[in-house]
């Protein structure tokens, strides 16, 4: 139902790569939105950087050589933004090692109410939280992301051991809470 | 859990074994220790399934806050970020160069983008260059706002009419009683009123795209 | 056809409200028996009713569904919303615009109203949701038109097809990437226009301790308006302005029933915003002059720290309607004076399809535009 007539090859041409952008967004949002959320914990924020990400990304769309290589490039550039904002903000050095020591106090619910919940999701909340930013963050790029230790290291800007270092301790950190959520909730009473 | 580091390996050599990360030299060693003990293959499998567990609850969405849903919060970001592709690129259209600041996340980058673009436009209609915050402070609130409060405001005389407008809602007040029309979730308020005596705020409804105008009147006399 | 009333009482997605409401208290709607929309479906899910420090809170929530029950296309509606025992004089209304609704089709109409009473007033349907008026493509109207909305409604289809227009040679000259640079400035002009609260007091004494002092008003001219500005004034204190009194001009060669002026105000911090309009109904004969005065009050409350102190105040005509009822809206480059780009909202119609831009893309921007002939 046009009334301006077929439009012209150079109009077409441009709808399609604004709908290629459209894809790309798309496709890929949800999983950067959430991989910025666990390194920054926090909706807003996510957001933010998500936009900056996607914004980053497609401006700098000539960078990218291989197509097949997009969501890794993506990826990167999102994790790099969620990390840089970690630093500005928090005030976090990647580089200093935690020593591995269980938390002081209970979570503030019980793990009978988190399984009692049924919340998957709260139970993995509590988890992470048990971890530091620079666990976290080499948790989830090394474990999630699955990205090379030596990559890890990279966006991080600290050395593998270092980085192993926070793996190791988060790994453990991680298994400890689970088992103790599943002994606590073996414990229930039915 | 007690370990003795002579006889098991130490716990962070589970912990990287369990994910692949030890050197071909060390893996070898407590590849070999495993064999022999189902504690330690316990341990393994402990933090094998911590992994997976942790992979499988990455891949879901948190809680979001005000309720919004993942499918009107990805709206807003695309939106967002179609409109920040193309405030760079009018950018590029005037050929000025982006005021070196530094990069201080997407908020001040949309300031700095939206200066420009500004100054940009301002070729045109010679705006002023500082309502470059106003655009930050109301791209913000492109944001989607749950609205939903009354507006308190200096009370009036029993015997007086008023009408008022904010963002959050409009409302006629009379003899101490008071209607208030209030807005869903939207994008962008409008207000306006008339000397007439009516208030009114315009939007456009997120979930139907609709423009609704909201008003409200106080007696003619 | 039948009455929507009717409809209502067969409970088809009544929710039970909390609190202490009874089934009495639910709202009426009622639509003529030759409405040309039926109501399908009335939802008030998330209506409550609370006591608070010796008045009742009435949270009304209604989710409509309405049926296009003509023959012909509609543009426009307009309910009005009343609450006779709360606000016996106080109404509200709620308008949707630009609306493309095909005989059979439905829509929905959200309305959320808040209504404050004395506890002791009686329990009886607090809520009467009437029909003001439709408006067809065609310009037609249907109904009592107590609040105006055929004047509104047809200023706001005015305003639509003159965008629509707009964009659309945007998109035949310059093509897509043109159209997006429109629709980026018009979102960057609404970002960039501030937004203020403001209250209309009628009649009204001052009620600050400002001394009070007459203020002349400037007048922006557009060259191709039917009124003239002659001469107007304010009476100021502070952050009050009061009793607005303008004479105009009609100098076309029509008789004109309806005017508006838009009333932009300059505070002392240099800070400018469009505070209102001063509407009028007259008969202005052509090359007759004529006052407009309003007996009431604008308001301003505080603006960040600094209080908002009025320096100045500018005018300009934003709408006529002549006596054959059409319409004179100023043009696409009458608004773009830098004055008026400064201070005014975008039309409905271009804040919906900025909207669409936003976040759908420029695709389906422009098959939206196409969609429209006019």
């Amino acid at each position: 139902m046009s009334d301006r007539g077929a439009p012209s090859p150079a109009d077409t041409a441009y709808l399609a790569a604004q709908e290629l952008q459209n894809r790309f967004i798309s496709d890929n949002l949800r999983r950067i939105f959430l991989l910025i959320y666990r390194i920054v914990r926090n909706v807003d924020d996510a957001q933010d950087l998500t936009q900056e990400a996607f914004i980053k990304a497609l401006q700098r769309q000539d960078q990218l050589k291989e197509l097949d290589k997009a969501a890794h490039w993506l990826s990167r550039i999102a994790s790099n933004t969620a990390i840089d904002f970690l630093r500005r903000n928090g005030k976090v050095n990647f580089c200093e090692i935690d020593t591995l020591v269980e938390p002081l106090s209970e979570p503030s619910e019980t793990p009978e109410q988190a399984v009692l919940r049924s919340e998957h999701r709260a139970y993995l909340e509590e988890g992470l939280s048990v971890l530091t930013d620079r666990e976290r963050t080499a948790l989830l790029l090394r474990d999630v992301e699955e990205l090379p230790a030596e990559l890890v290291a990279e966006h991080m800007n600290c050395s593998k051991a270092t980085v192993r270092s926070h793996i190791a301790n988060a790994r453990i950190k991680m298994k400890r809470y689970m088992e103790r959520s599943r002994r606590a909730a073996q414990r229930k009473p039915s | 859990m007690k370990r003795s580091t002579m006889k098991h390996p130490a716990e962070a050599q589970m912990a990287l074994f369990a994910g692949g990360d030890l050197g071909r030299w060390e893996r070898w060693r407590v590849a070999r220790h495993l064999a022999r003990c189902s504690e330690c293959q316990h341990e393994v499998q402990a933090l094998r399934d911590a992994g997976t567990q942790l992979r499988e609850l990455s891949a879901e969405m948190p809680e979001l806050p005000n309720n919004l849903s993942w499918s009107r919060l990805s709206q807003e970001i695309t939106g967002n970020i179609r409109v920040g592709l193309a405030a760079g690129e009018a950018i590029a259209l005037f050929d000025k160069p982006a005021p070196s600041k530094p990069r201080l996340g997407w908020n001040a980058a949309l300031v700095i983008l939206g200066a420009t673009l500004v100054f940009g436009i301002a070729f045109w209609t010679s705006l002023p260059p500082q309502q470059a915050e106003h655009l930050l402070a109301s791209l913000k609130r492109i944001r989607t706002e749950r609205i939903g409060n009354v507006i308190h405001s200096a009370a009036a005389t029993p015997e007086e009419a008023v009408v008022e407008a904010s963002p959050a809602g409009i409302q006629v007040k009379e003899n101490g009683r008071t209607l208030s029309l209030m807005q869903p979730r939207s994008d962008g308020a409008t207000v306006s009123v008339s000397m007439q005596g009516s208030a009114g705020v315009r939007f456009v409804d997120a979930d139907t795209g609709q423009v609704t105008t909201n008003k409200v009147y106080y007696a003619e006399q | 056809m039948r009455s929507s009333s009717v409809l209502l009482a067969s409970a088809l997605a009544l929710l039970p409200w909390n609190g202490v409401v009874s089934a009495a208290a639910l709202p009426k709607i009622d639509f003529p028996a030759d409405s040309p929309v039926d109501l399908i479906s009335a939802d008030y899910g998330e209506s409550n009713e609370s006591a608070r420090g010796g008045a009742l809170l009435l949270d009304f929530h209604a989710a409509l569904s309405l049926r296009n029950a003509s023959q012909r296309k509609i543009r426009g509606i307009t309910l009005l919303v009343s609450a006779q025992d709360v606000t016996p004089g106080g109404k509200g209304s709620v308008t949707i615009t630009s609306l493309d609704v095909g005989p059979q089709e439905t829509f929905p109409v959200r309305i959320d109203l808040r209504l404050l009473r004395p506890l002791q007033a009686s329990s009886s349907v607090p809520v009467q949701i009437g029909l003001d008026g439709v408006l067809f493509d065609d310009l037609s109207f249907y109904g009592p038109d107590k609040l105006s909305s055929r004047r509104t409604m047809t200023l706001s289809e005015w305003e639509a097809r003159r965008d629509r227009r707009y964009f659309k040679s945007v998109l035949a000259s310059g093509g897509p990437e043109r159209l997006r640079q429109e629709m980026l400035e018009s979102l960057t002009h609404e970002a960039d226009r501030p937004s203020l609260d403001v209250q209309v007091v009628r009649g009204g004494r001052a009620t600050n301790f400002e001394p009070e002092k007459q203020l002349q008003f400037a007048f922006l001219r557009l060259p191709d308006s039917p009124v003239e500005p002659v001469d107007g004034m304010a009476r100021i204190a502070g952050n009050e302005a009061r009793a607005p009194r303008l004479e105009v001009k009609n100098r076309s060669d029509r008789a004109i029933r309806y005017l508006e002026v838009g009333w932009i105000v300059h505070d002392q911090a240099g800070r400018e915003f469009l505070a209102g309009s001063v509407p009028a109904e007259l008969n202005l004969a052509p090359g007759q002059q004529s006052r407009i005065f309003e007996n009431a009050t604008l308001k301003f409350p505080q603006l960040g720290a600094q209080p908002l102190a009025i320096e100045s105040m500018t005018g300009f005509v934003s709408s006529v309607e002549f006596a054959d009822g059409t319409l004179w809206i100023p043009t696409r480059g009458d608004l773009g004076s830098p004055q008026l780009q400064r201070v005014m909202a975008p039309s409905d119609e271009e804040q919906r399809l900025a909207q669409i831009y936003r976040k759908k893309g420029l695709t389906a921007l422009v098959a939206e535009l196409n969609k429209f002939q006019p």
